[in-house]
This record gives structure tokens, C-alpha cells and sequence, in this order.
């Protein structure tokens, strides 16, 4: 197996093969968190598809030396049964191309060495596209070496840049630090974020609850200036000790209130042990929509009448403190079998995206369908007239008008049901019903179909 | 309700969707007839959406059954209501035909039918209306009058009563009439888990999210009469509207009469005079030294039939596109049954001699049933769009049509759709059709379902198993047929819609092969073949070196020196028989005259290899066996064969001969042996032939054997007539080979892709016969393969990779006296961009380019510079760049490179330079291999250059490895592959240990042990990953 391989062929190599898909939202999740975690390290920390990149100026020796503070990186993962794989340098690309063909696991460039250390290093350790790759190899151009030749004649750079473009003459450069590369810390990456530090450790609760407040009116205040409000929000406390907390939580619709917000988190707060104290909080819009500024209220304190927003912040909080699987509601769900045609889901959830578009059914249903269908006692002609008269809980309904039948056939791929015929009826009284048979008449099943009433109208 | 009773009104369902509205109707058209027959129907109406793709099956079934078919069609006008057409007499069918193709052309391929209402009115008078919908009402009725009918269906939808209601005074109030329909769309309620399915694979939903997409329920199928008039109790008028149309409709597509085309120019009705004239100019050209009494007598006897079946204009077009082929210089040669007739060979449409031959014009044509004879003529592959273009441009659009080929639903393909629809994940369905390995029609069992991992007994898998073998055979889409032609004296789209095809220019129609044979309709098969290509250019190299200009038929007869060739199986190029199983036969069959070559194509097919005609045939010819015959008349008919049927002619004789089978009933069991569609027709051929022959006193166990080896034939047999125009391009091609290696190997490489083997063997190949190769240059190649004097073959720059012909061809053109000085010389020049450039220097076409050359990387560096390019000024100087040194490239890596980006070297095999290696590993070569003895053990390695997995030798594995000296055929079996799959399957370079097993010349390696030996290539390069091709699985 190699990678690139499609998969079907894979499978015909070796055909009990498990195949995962791979989740590139999950991983680069998992990324996230491990650049969380290196903030112990570094205060600048970045993070791609390759790994983790620390701003590690002047920070070495808080760790003893430039080779310990690798080591104490490479321990630190390997304790969470992760492998990395560290280089110390003094170029981003340096560092990198160390850190992937270094010779071990933590490789220390000593200051100015770097362009005689990435000579044996293979060309692949620029940072390079496959197709110049390809490029370098075909010419015989393998290790980086190679290159400072070609780099060092008198047309140099610009002949080299004639060759391979921009980039690789780019990479090179950089790698030896002819070319600046700054360092971008990821800070930036989350929609939005507050943050703050503290000179002392904080450990008091109500310390805590008014360090929420802070963050959520300075990540509202940013916003409203984005036209945003958040749909998912994370708190991370960073302890003393290197360990982040983490509260996250989700809203059912955008919102910017920073006192809904603080509320939501500091009802959690109670579960957080902050251990030796706290030395850092952010506060990430994680997920943030458009919200339009709204027209404020013109009555004081009048109610105008009960609208969605309002309920929005209700049923945040109910969820957030009974638990987002206990607070539902009835969405459409496309099926002909009535006591399907409804699904209970949660308030905070998003709808799934087969029953986003999902519609009413065509034909009118009762505004009441009981739980389940009771039965009744039918009089009606053969084979499918409506029914004369029915008695329903003991009580005799004699019909005075009806309409049908609805044929509502079982759904064949998950339980095969009978058959049933649907028939709305008005009882003299004018209450309305719908009921119906189950099975039908000659149909060769070994018991006669059975009636029952399975809603109620208005 | 549980008796079935015609009693009461009649009642004719009108509104019926096959499965030919693809992915709507849930059933096939004849299983819609049985029903409506068995229900009591007294007609039954089909009108699929917008097409007449199923109306001719549900013709045939509907003659059948003896009832009454209404040819309709529904469409849905962009402004006004979806209306069900049918047709009332001829000019109504031919109006509706020019509907649907107007509106399928309109709307482009496979989007359906547009049409506007106006269209549908003016078909007024001969056409019944049914309106779906009350709009445009007005319209409709003041258009068709009496023939204006709105529909009405009992949907069981709740309110059906009340909608009826309005329906019957929405008619009342705009002067129509109503009519009952069930809109019909599965002959039975079972049908409705299918139906379901069909509605998500069409729309691209899961059975769990199609929602309202599904049906509420399975109401719409064929009823009973009876029910159907309980249903309209209070609108008997709409029951009886049905039978009122029914017999309105008095057309049937019997009354379709086709015509065959004039030669265009001659008189009408001089089409016999001018065939025969035709007939006898050829034969004397044919035959110089007088004509032959015997084929005398069978031109008289064949002309004689042609005129009383009227089939001389047929003949006459085909010949007039023959001619059109030869005057532009396109090789042509007609195969299959047309070879059985001497006057096919005389006026050129075949090239088989028929003293050469035993003919069986009754094979043809014959009087007793009265179809059209099938001519097939192959082509040039890469011209034979010419040819086409000039049918349609000489008979008009209008006129000449290809047929189309209906594409089903096939095992895998069904699965994977229904899988689809059922949400089975993509694993479970990849790995269920992956247990079908290659295209199979049987359906897949339990074993094979365990086999991937999964539960037979889960209960959607179950569902998708079950419902997958019902689709199977499902109409998906209409294509085009390979090259079925069918020309028409009359507009074609009168008789059948004309439609566009998905490829560009090309105009097909609605009906395929069977539907147009069951209609009587006449097609010319204008196939394409490679091998006529090669054989053309072959022709051309040769005239162009200053050799003799030849034809096919100026090829040297029985040259002995071709038969030794073949004999050694030194055959790779050559048509048909460079196939692996082929190679092995050869030196087994030893052919020493051209019939031995038709035994020889004939014999190695899965027809006479299942019905066990191998091994006799082989032990007879070299006297293992005697020759025996079981009777004098059968001497007669297997005398040629040894006694063994490898024909289909022979198995219709011995139906003939031997079991009394009259002429027209033996063309009916060698159709049921044609199409493997009837093969269970076959079967009731066999008690009339095993009795028969039983009671002419043959022995009981002959006759069965007789009929085993026929029905042998039921999948694939070749007929002797096909196989000997097959033989005839087999003797061209080998005499090429070993006459011209040089031009031969050229004329290959320039027809690529074809054929059984890469450019890599085809040169290496040419190299063993002594014909010198020249690498790929950029100051002397052209596009194509070159000769450079008789032996020395050039390369042509098509040869390299990523290299457009536009490029090459410019780069030919600019090219300058003393040759290219590099890479920017010819980018100045030739006007080439950097991509060309890179792919010449890759290909190493400058390394002999100019006056010193330039080794490759030199090349590559020039080749990738970027603009700026030198000024004006200095062009032609030397550029003034600091030299650049770059490291040497290693023989190894010439050589990878080389694969890389020609796909062969010439500069060295990789095994030669990994050879100290294998020695000290004590590996043998192909060449020794070829010395060892039955039974040695043996160790080798090789590339691989073949996988096979022919469907016939139940899982074993054929892969063919190659090194410097030669090639091994490897057999591996199942056993041993399933220990070995991912190397079998994985490796480039193969090492293998195992047993010899040599039969005469022919040897295999029984494999046993395998091991992946991939990464030694690497190091002939360093660490880059070079792939060497294979050919897999074909």
C-alpha cells in the first residue's frame, strides 16, 4: 500500500482492508487543540497541515537550553501518545525542514550553521509543490546542496527563479534566511476573540464569573462591529499549569447580548477546577453569523407580543442548563405514514438536511393524532365505502358525512405495515374524526381488517 | 373480486409508462401485455415519455399474446397539458414520430422531449388526444374534436370522488370526453418497493430522504376490468371511453413498410439488372483465368434469390459505400455471414475467396424467412468516420440513421444504484460489486456476499440483493449502436424517431438491433477495426521506402516463410492471434495454410473452449486420435474439421443432416446460439435434436454430445464465415510481420492504441527480428513511426509523452538545416511553449538535436527557463548564461526516465542492470526458462507486464513478466493468489518461484511462491518512484 493508491484498487490487493473516512474538519480540530496546548511554550504559536510553528525567541533558556526545550515539547506529546517531531533554527523553513528530515527527533540548527546543516537534507524539505519536485529530481538535483551551486552564480538568484519560478528560488532563500518569513500566530484564526492575562494567577469562582463578563462585552463590542452575532462559543481558562479548560457551547440563534452570553457560561463555571489559578482567558466566537443591528424597542418596557427572538434566549438557557437533548421540538418529516410525518429534535440542533426542505403532507391531517390509534367498531360497506357508524371509547358516532379513502400503503423498507384506507368523518354533532382500516377486504389475509381512530379534528 | 371475470364493460388501460420512460415505469413492456391479456383488457394504450424507445417489444409481445396494442406517446408541451398521442392510422404514426424527434432534438440529448402545444394540435385528425390536465382545454377540444379525450384516475388519494367529479364537468364544459385511466406505471403491486427506488435513483435521493418523492401507495397498476368499473361506477361513459378509443386506433406497426433505399442516380427498379452486370464484371476481375464453373452456378443460383426477395438495392449500397471507401483510399473488408456469398466477393464488399471456402448462402439470405441479410463491413478505425459522414451527407439526414442500442441495467450497475437507494454505505456497496468481478449478467449469491464482509441476512442488503435482480435488464439510457446503419427510400423519422446521439454529429434511432429485425428493418454494420489501420499504413511505408504499392488482395498467398513464423508463435502484432491463449495454440496447431489460420481464430473462443472442441480437434490433427465420422453425410459436413464442430455452419448442417431440421429451423437455432439474451430458448431445441438424430440411428450419447458442443456455441462461436474473413487480415498482418518487420512494427506503433501489447514489446519485438530502432529526435522524427532505409525504424515524436501532434507537427515544419540547437532555438522556431519543450527534453529529443547534441539535463534546464527569452537581436547567439553543472544521469536513470516519458528505452532493460543482483540471488532468465525441462523448479524475476483473469478459467490469474532476454508466462492459481493478492496485484518487478510446465514449445511457470521485488527498481534511480506499465485485466 502506498498513498495515493485509489482505493478500489487497494481493496482488490487486499479486500478485507478497514477504510475510514478521513475527517479533515476532526483533524484539523485535534490541530487546534495542540496549538492550544503549546502556548505553554510560546506565546506565538501558528498551526497548518504540517504541524505546529512556536515563536521560540528568548524563551529557550526558561527551559535550560534550546535542545531542552525540545525535548520537554517532544516528552509533552509523546505523553498523550503522540509522536512529534521538533527542530529548533534559525529560519521558519530551516525549522521545518529539520523538524520533517532532521536526523532525530529533535534537532537543534546551532545559530549560523544553518546552510551547511540543510545541505544533506533532500531537496523535498523546502517545502515544495510534487511537480517541482519532479523538477529537481529529473535534473539530478537531490539534496539541497545541490542547489547552492547554482544559487551562488553570478546570475544566482534571478537564474535559479528563470528555472523554477518564484517559488522554489522563494523557498530556498527563506530556508537560508536570506528572505524574511515571519511567524503568523494563529491568534487571529477563531472568528473572533477576547482575551485576557493576568500578572497573578486567579482562582476565586466569582473572579471567574466577572473574567466572563469582561471577555463577553469585549467579543460582543467585536460583533457588533462585524455585523455578527455567535452561534457557538468556546472559553478556554489556561491554568497555571499548562492545562487548558475548555467550556463551549452552542445558541439556537446568532446572538451578541453579552449579558445571554456570560449567563450561559457562568452557569458551567461551577464544574471548572482551576487548580493552582488561571494565568490567561480567551473567549472565541467560534461559529458567528450575520446579525443585523436590530431597531431598538420604542416602548420602554412594553410587550409588543411574544415573537422568536424572544424565545430564543429561553430556550438557550433551558437547554444549556437541562441539557441541549431535553429541550425539542416538531419538525416535518416527508413520509406518507402519519405518525411518521413528525420528528421531535432538539431546539439547540440544527435541522438535518433531509427535513430542512421537508413539507407538509398534501392532504389535511388532524390537528390532534393521538399517540396511538384506539379501536373502534365499525359499520360499513364492502369493500371500501366509508364508514355508516362507529362506536369510539363506548360511545355510538353516527356519520354524517365522510370523505375518502386516503391508501396509505406501509413503507416497505423498514417494516412492512398493512395497508390502511384513511377516512375523515363529521358525527352529527359536528365533531370531526379520521380513522381508519387496516387491511383490506379479500385481500387473502387470515383476519379481517380492523378500524381504528387515530386523530381527532379541530 | 377473487374471480376473474370479463363480464361487464369493457375496458382498455390507456395510460401505461414502461420502463422505457427510463427510471418511471417500473415493468417491461411485455409483462404489461401479459397482463392486460390476462386481466381481461380488451386493448392496452402505452405511451412512454416522449419516446417510441419500447414500442416495438411491446408490439412483438402484444402479437403474441393477441391483443390489441395502441402506439402512443406521452408529452408534456411547455404550454399547455401533458397529452397522451395515439396514433389512429399510418399518418398519425409518422406525425408522431417527427414529434418526438423534433422535440428530442430540440431538447437536446437526454433531456427529455420539448414540444410545443401547437405542435401536438396539428396532428389533429389522426391522432386521439387524452389531456392529463384541465388547462388549455379549449384548444385541445376545438383541435381534435371527437378524438379529444381528458383523463380521469381513481389515485385512492383521499378525495378522489370529488375530483373526479370536477374532472367530468371541466369535460362537460369544454366539450370533451372523459376517460377512465389507472396511470399505470407496474404491470403488478409488487412492483411498488422497485418503483420507489427508481423515483430516488432519478431524483439522487435515499429511500429515507425522498419523502413525498415516494408513492403513498401501490395503486397504480394494471386492474381488472371489473374494479376498474366499480372504481368509475358513477362515470360509466369514462369505462366505456376506453373501448371507444380502442377502437378508434386501427393502426399497428405492421402497417410500417420499409423500403430500401434507390442507388442514388440509378433508375428506379434497374437495381437487379445493374447487381447482376456488377455480379459478372467482378468475377471476371476476380477470377482472370475464366470464372470458376462451381462459383459460375452459385452467382446464377444467389442472383436469382436476390431478385426474388428483391434485395439488390441492398446489396447496391453497400457496394456503393464500399466504393466510396476504396476511392478514398480507407481499407475495407466485409466479415461475418456476408462471406458466405460469391456475390459479396465479386463486387468487392468481401475478400474471401469462396473456392476457398465452403459457402452457405442459406446463412445469408434465405427464401424461407423473409429478413434482411446482415452485412458487416469493417473499417479503418481512425477513418471510418468519414464514412459515416458520407452516408449521412449522401441519403440526408432524413434518410439514413444509425440504430441505437438500448444500454440495461447490468448486475454491478444495478446494484450499485438500488445500494444507493437504500443507503447502503459506499463500502458495502463497493465491496458487494467488487464480488463481481468483471461485467457479469448472474446474479450475485450469498457466497459472494460473505465473501465482501457483509450479512446476506441484513435486511436492507436483502432488500437491495432482491430488488437489484429485478432491475436487472432495466433499460438505463439509449446510446448508439456500434455502427448499425439504416437507410430508408423514404423520411426514416416517419418510421422511427431520429434522435441525437451524445457524440457529436451523429443522428441515431430510437430502436436497436432486435427491435429493427423484428420490424424487418435493414442495417449495414459499419464497424471499425485497428488492424485495417495498421495494414493501411504498413502499406503506405512500404510504397514510401520504395517497395511495391499492394492492396489486400495483392498479398502473396501461402508464403510458407509466414507459416514458420507463426508456428514458433512469434506472433505479437499480429490481428487475433497475439493473444496470450492464442500464442500457446499456435505451436500446438501448427498452421501451415490459410484454412489451418481459420480453425486457428475460430477455435480459441470461449464457445468451442467450453463445449470441450479443443482438445479432440488438437489430438486428431497431430494422430493422437483417428478421424472417424459417425455417418457418410456427416463426412461430409466435418470433413474440414476433422470431425469436430468448431462452426456455426456446421451445427446448422448437423441440425440438417443428421436431425431433419428443415433449413429455416436450423437458422432458428443458430439464432438461439447468436443471442445469449434467448439462451434459454436453446433448450427446447435440444430433445428435437438429440431425437432426431436418434432416430436417422445415431447413437444417443453422440447426439448429446453433439447438441452440448451447439449449445458451446450459445455464448460465443464464431461462424466459419467471419472467422475466415478474420483469417484473411491474420495472413496480411503476419506476412507483414515477417516480410517487413520494419514497416510492420511502424505501422503498429502509428495506429496505437490497439492491439494486445505496448509500445515497449512492439519495439523490442522488431529489434529481435533484426530491424534497427532509433530513438525519438527532434531534428529527425516526424509525428509518426519512420522508416529510415529498409531496416532501421525512427521513432515518432508521438512516442513522448505529454507531446501535443500540433507541437510536434510545428516543430517538423520549422525545422531548420543543420538541425535545433536546443531548446530555445526550437521554442524561437517552432514557436513552442515551455510544456512542449519540457516533454521534448524528457523524451530526450535533443540528445542527437544539432551539431554536438545536448545530454538530457542540459536539455531539461533549457527546456524549463522562463521568459525573459533573449532579445531580438541576439537571436540564434548562444546565450550568455553562466554554464550550468549539473550531476551526470546514470544509466539507471536514463533509463527510468525513459519509461517515464516514452514508455520504453532503448538504451537498456532495467533487468540488465539489475542483473548482477538477480545472479547472485540465482535467478533465472526468460531465456533460460524457455531451455528447462518440464517439472524443473524455477526462480525469476521480471516486470510485470499483464494481469488477466479471463472469465473462463474460474479465478485463475495470467501474468506475463519480462526481462532483458524474453518473456514468462506465469499461471497462478486461485489458491495461491488469494495468499498473494497484494502482490500479485501490487508488484512491478515480480519474483517468483514455482514449476515449469512445458507442453511441446509452449511453457508456463506454475507459480507458488511470489514476492514484490518493486523496490530494487528504486534503486536504479535513487529514491525516485518509476512506473513501469502494465497492462491489467483485459
Amino acid at each position: 500500500m502506498r498513498i495515493g493508491l485509489p482505493l478500489a484498487e487497494a481493496r482488490a490487493r487486499l479486500p478485507e482492508l478497514a477504510v475510514w473516512p478521513q475527517r479533515v474538519e476532526a483533524d484539523a480540530a485535534l490541530r487546534r487543540r495542540l496549538a492550544d496546548q503549546a502556548l505553554r511554550w510560546s506565546p506565538s504559536v501558528a498551526c497548518d497541515e504540517d504541524g505546529l510553528r512556536l515563536d521560540a525567541s528568548g524563551i529557550a533558556h526558561l527551559f535550560g537550553s534550546e535542545s531542552a526545550l525540545l525535548a520537554d515539547i517532544v516528552r509533552h506529546f509523546w505523553r498523550q501518545g503522540l509522536t512529534a517531531r521538533a527542530c529548533i533554527a534559525d529560519t521558519l523553513g530551516a525549522a521545518w525542514a529539520g523538524a520533517q528530515f532532521g536526523p532525530t527527533a529533535c534537532t537543534v540548527f546551532a545559530p549560523g550553521q544553518t546552510r551547511a546543516d540543510l545541505a544533506p537534507l533532500p531537496v523535498a524539505a523546502l517545502r515544495l509543490a510534487a511537480e517541482d519536485l519532479a523538477q529537481l529530481q529529473r535534473l539530478g538535483l537531490r539534496r539541497i546542496g545541490d542547489l547552492y551551486p547554482i544559487a551562488d552564480a553570478a546570475s544566482g538568484r534571478a537564474g535559479l527563479a528563470r528555472r523554477f519560478g518564484p517559488v522554489v528560488t522563494q523557498r530556498l532563500f527563506q530556508a537560508l534566511g536570506a528572505e524574511a518569513e515571519p511567524l503568523v500566530p494563529d491568534a487571529a484564526a477563531p472568528a473572533l476573540r477576547a482575551r485576557l492575562a493576568f500578572a497573578e494567577p486567579v482562582t476565586a469562582p466569582d473572579a471567574l464569573a466577572r473574567i466572563v463578563a469582561k471577555l463577553a462585552d469585549d467579543l460582543c463590542a467585536q460583533l457588533a462591529a462585524a455585523q455578527l452575532g455567535a452561534r457557538r462559543l468556546a472559553l478556554v481558562f489556561h491554568r497555571v499549569d499548562g492545562l487548558p479548560l475548555r467550556l463551549a457551547l452552542g445558541t439556537s440563534r446568532p446572538t451578541r447580548a453579552p449579558s445571554d452570553i456570560a449567563r450561559l457560561f457562568v452557569e458551567k463555571l461551577g464544574s471548572l477546577d482551576p487548580g493552582f489559578g488561571i494565568e490567561l482567558a480567551t473567549l472565541d466566537a467560534e461559529l458567528a453569523q450575520s446579525l443585523m443591528p436590530s431597531q431598538r424597542d420604542m416602548l420602554p418596557d412594553g410587550d409588543p407580543g411574544f415573537t422568536a427572538a424572544d424565545l430564543a434566549p429561553l430556550v438557550d438557557r433551558l437547554a444549556n442548563r437541562l441539557g441541549p437533548a431535553n429541550i425539542g421540538r416538531l419538525a416535518h418529516a416527508e413520509s406518507h405514514v402519519p405518525e411518521r410525518a413528525q420528528v421531535f429534535m432538539a431546539a439547540l440542533g440544527a435541522v438535518p438536511r433531509h427535513l430542512r426542505t421537508a413539507q407538509a403532507p398534501s392532504q389535511p391531517r388532524p390537528l390532534r393524532l393521538l399517540g396511538y390509534p384506539e379501536s373502534i367498531d365499525v359499520t360499513a360497506e364492502l369493500p371500501d365505502a366509508p364508514p355508516l357508524l362507529f362506536r369510539w371509547r363506548s360511545q355510538l358516532h353516527h356519520v354524517a358525512a365522510a370523505n375518502g379513502p386516503e391508501r396509505i400503503a406501509g413503507e416497505w423498507w423498514l417494516k412492512a405495515g398493512d395497508i390502511r384506507d384513511y377516512y375523515r368523518l363529521e358525527d352529527r354533532q359536528g365533531r370531526r374524526f379520521w380513522v381508519y382500516r387496516e387491511g383490506l377486504w379479500g385481500d387473502g389475509a387470515a383476519r379481517p381488517p380492523r378500524w381504528f381512530l387515530h386523530g381527532l379534528f379541530a | 373480486m377473487t374471480g376473474r371475470t370479463t363480464a361487464g364493460a369493457a375496458y382498455a388501460e390507456l395510460q401505461v409508462t414502461t420502463n422505457f420512460s427510463f427510471l418511471r415505469g417500473a415493468s417491461h413492456p411485455h409483462e404489461f401485455v401479459a397482463t392486460a391479456k390476462a386481466l381481461g383488457h380488451c386493448a392496452i394504450g402505452i405511451a412512454d415519455h416522449g419516446s417510441f424507445a419500447g414500442i416495438v417489444r411491446a408490439h412483438v409481445a402484444a402479437k403474441e399474446a393477441g391483443l390489441k396494442l395502441l402506439t402512443g406517446v406521452r408529452v408534456d408541451p411547455t404550454n399547455g397539458p401533458p397529452l397522451l398521442l395515439y396514433a389512429k392510422d399510418r399518418t398519425g404514426y409518422a406525425g408522431l414520430c417527427r414529434l418526438i424527434s423534433a422535440g428530442r432534438r430540440r431538447a437536446g440529448h437526454g433531456n427529455g422531449c420539448q414540444v410545443s402545444l401547437a405542435e401536438c394540435l396539428a396532428l389533429k385528425g389522426s391522432v386521439v388526444a387524452i389531456a392529463l390536465d384541465p388547462i388549455e382545454l379549449d384548444a385541445v377540444a376545438a383541435a381534435f374534436g371527437r378524438d379529444a379525450y381528458l383523463a380521469a384516475t381513481f389515485r385512492y388519494a383521499g378525495d378522489d370522488a370529488a375530483a373526479i367529479s370536477a374532472q367530468a364537468n371541466l369535460a362537460r364544459r369544454h366539450k370533451l370526453r372523459l376517460v377512465a385511466t389507472n396511470d399505470v406505471q407496474a404491470h403488478a403491486p409488487e412492483r411498488r418497493a422497485l418503483h420507489d427506488v427508481l423515483a430516488c435513483i432519478r431524483n439522487l435521493q435515499t429511500i429515507d430522504t425522498a419523502g413525498y418523492l415516494l408513492a403513498a401507495n401501490a395503486e397504480r397498476h394494471l386492474k381488472l376490468p371489473v374494479e376498474m368499473a366499480r372504481l368509475f361506477a358513477a362515470w360509466p361513459d369514462a369505462i366505456a371511453a376506453t373501448a371507444a378509443i380502442a377502437s378508434a386506433c386501427d393502426f399497428s406497426l405492421d402497417q410500417v413498410r420499409y423500403d430500401y433505399p434507390d442507388l442514388p442516380g440509378a433508375e428506379p427498379g434497374s437495381a437487379q439488372a445493374t447487381l447482376t452486370r456488377l455480379a459478372w464484371d467482378g468475377a471476371k476481375e476476380r477470377y482472370p483465368a475464366g470464372i470458376p464453373p462451381s462459383v459460375a452456378t452459385q452467382i446464377s443460383y444467389e442472383l436469382e434469390i436476390v431478385a426474388e426477395l428483391g434485395y439488390a438495392p441492398y446489396f447496391l449500397t453497400v457496394h456503393d459505400i464500399v466504393m466510396f471507401a476504396r476511392n478514398r483510399g480507407i481499407l475495407c473488408q466485409g466479415r461475418g455471414s456476408a462471406a458466405n456469398s460469391a456475390v459479396c466477393y465479386c463486387i468487392g464488399i468481401t475478400a474471401v475467396d469462396p473456392t476457398r471456402m465452403d459457402l452457405l448462402f442459406e446463412r445469408f439470405v434465405s427464401a424461407a424467412r423473409n429478413e434482411p441479410p446482415d452485412i458487416d463491413v469493417d473499417f479503418e478505425h481512425e477513418r471510418r468516420e468519414e464514412v459515416i459522414q458520407y452516408i449521412y451527407a449522401h441519403y440526408g439526414r432524413e434518410r439514413a440513421g444509425l440504430a441505437g442500442a438500448i444500454a440495461a441495467y447490468r448486475a454491478r450497475s444495478a446494484l450499485r444504484d438500488v445500494g444507493k437507494a437504500l443507503g447502503l454505505t459506499a463500502d458495502a456497496i463497493a465491496a458487494l460489486s467488487g464480488s463481481v468481478w468483471g461485467r457479469s449478467e448472474a446474479a450475485i449469491d450469498d457466497t459472494h456476499i460473505k465473501a465482501a464482509g457483509l450479512d446476506p441476512e441484513a435486511p436492507r442488503l436483502r432488500l437491495a440483493l432482491t430488488l437489484a435482480r429485478t432491475l436487472v435488464g432495466f433499460p438505463r439510457h439509449l446510446s448508439q449502436h456500434s455502427g448499425g446503419f439504416v437507410i430508408a427510400r423514404g423520411r426514416l423519422d416517419e418510421i422511427c424517431p431520429v434522435v441525437d446521439a451524445a457524440m457529436e454529429a451523429r443522428t441515431i434511432l430510437e430502436w436497436d438491433k432486435d427491435d429493427l429485425e423484428a420490424l424487418g428493418i435493414l442495417k449495414i454494420d459499419v464497424l471499425a477495426l485497428g488492424m485495417l489501420t495498421c495494414i493501411r499504413k504498413a502499406f503506405d511505408l512500404i510504397a514510401d521506402a520504395g517497395g511495391p504499392r499492394l492492396e489486400l488482395a495483392d498479398v502473396p498467398a501461402e508464403d510458407p516463410a509466414v507459416y514458420d513464423m507463426l508456428c514458433r508463435a512469434d506472433s505479437i502484432g499480429v490481428f487475433q492471434v497475439e493473444s496470450r491463449a492464442q500464442m500457446s495454440m499456435l505451436p500446438r496447431l501448427k498452421p501451415r495454410c490459410f484454412y489451418d489460420l481459420v480453425i486457428q481464430v475460430a477455435i480459441v473462443r470461449p464457445g468451442p473452449i467450453q463445449g470441450d472442441m479443443v482438445h479432440p480437434y488438437l489430438r486428431r490433427r497431430s494422430g493422437q486420435e483417428t478421424v472417424s465420422f459417425p455417418s457418410q453425410a456427416l463426412e461430409q459436413v466435418l470433413s474440414k474439421t476433422l470431425g469436430v464442430p468448431l462452426f456455426q455452419e456446421q451445427a446448422m448442417k448437423i441440425a440438417i443432416v443428421a436431425a431433419g431440421f428443415t433449413p429455416a429451423e436450423a437458422d432458428a437455432l443458430r439464432r438461439a446460439m447468436a443471442t445469449f439474451k434467448r439462451a434459454g430458448l436453446i433448450g427446447g431445441f435440444g430433445a428435437k435434436l438429440v431425437e432426431g438424430m436418434v432416430a436417422r440411428g445415431y447413437a444417443r450419447d453422440f447426439a448429446e454430445r453433439c447438441f452440448r458442443q451447439i449449445e458451446g456455441f450459445g455464448t460465443y462461436g464464431f461462424p466459419e464465415s467471419h472467422a475466415a474473413s478474420f483469417a484473411l487480415l491474420v495472413y496480411v498482418s503476419a506476412w507483414l510481420k515477417c516480410r517487413h518487420p520494419a514497416a510492420f512494427a511502424a505501422a503498429l506503433l502509428n495506429s496505437q492504441p490497439m492491439g494486445f501489447y505496448a509500445p515497449a514489446q512492439i519495439v523490442r519485438d522488431a529489434q529481435e527480428h533484426g530491424v534497427r530502432v532509433a530513438p525519438p529526435c527532434a531534428d529527425r522524427s516526424l509525428w509518426d513511426a519512420t522508416l529510415e532505409g529498409a531496416d532501421t525504424l525512427r521513432l515518432g515524436l508521438r512516442q513522448i509523452k505529454g507531446l501535443g501532434q500540433a507541437a510536434a507537427e510545428a516543430l517538423v515544419a520549422a525545422r531548420p538545416e543543420g538541425g535545433y540547437a536546443g531548446p530555445a532555438d526550437a521554442a524561437r522556431r517552432a514557436k513552442l511553449d515551455r510544456d512542449d519543450l519540457e516533454a521534448l527534453a524528457r523524451g530526450d529529443a535533443f540528445s542527437a538535436a544539432g551539431t554536438s547534441g545536448l545530454p538530457r539535463r542540459q536539455a531539461l534546464w533549457q527546456a524549463g527557463l522562463r521568459a525573459p527569452r533573449p532579445l531580438p537581436l541576439f537571436d540564434g547567439l548562444p546565450s550568455n548564461d553562466a554554464p550550468i553543472i549539473l550531476p551526470e544521469m546514470a544509466l539507471g536513470e536514463q533509463v527510468a526516465e525513459d519509461y517515464a516519458h516514452l514508455r520504453l528505452s532503448l538504451k537498456a532493460h532495467p533487468l540488465t542492470l539489475l542483473r548482477t543482483y538477480l545472479l547472485i540471488a540465482k535467478m533465472q532468465t526468460c531465456a533460460q526458462l524457455a531451455c528447462s525441462k518440464n517439472g524443473a523448479r524455477t526462480t525469476l524475476a521480471g516486470l510485470v507486464l499483464l494481469r488477466q483473469r479471463p472469465g473462463t478459467a474460474k479465478g485463475t490469474i495470467f501474468v506475463t513478466l519480462e526481462d532483458e532476454t524474453g518473456i514468462a508466462n506465469l499461471i497462478v492459481w486461485p489458491h495461491v493468489f488469494e495468499a498473494y493478492r497484494p502482490v500479485v496485484l501490487g508488484a512491478r518487478l515480480l519474483q517468483v518461484e514455482g514449476q515449469v510446465q512445458r507442453e511441446a514449445s509452449v511453457v508456463h511457470v506454475i507459480v507458488r511462491k511470489l514476492f514484490d521485488r518493486s523496490a530494487l527498481l528504486a534503486t536504479l534511480v535513487g529514491s525516485a518512484p518509476v512506473h513501469y506499465p502494465s497492462r491489467d485485466f483485459r
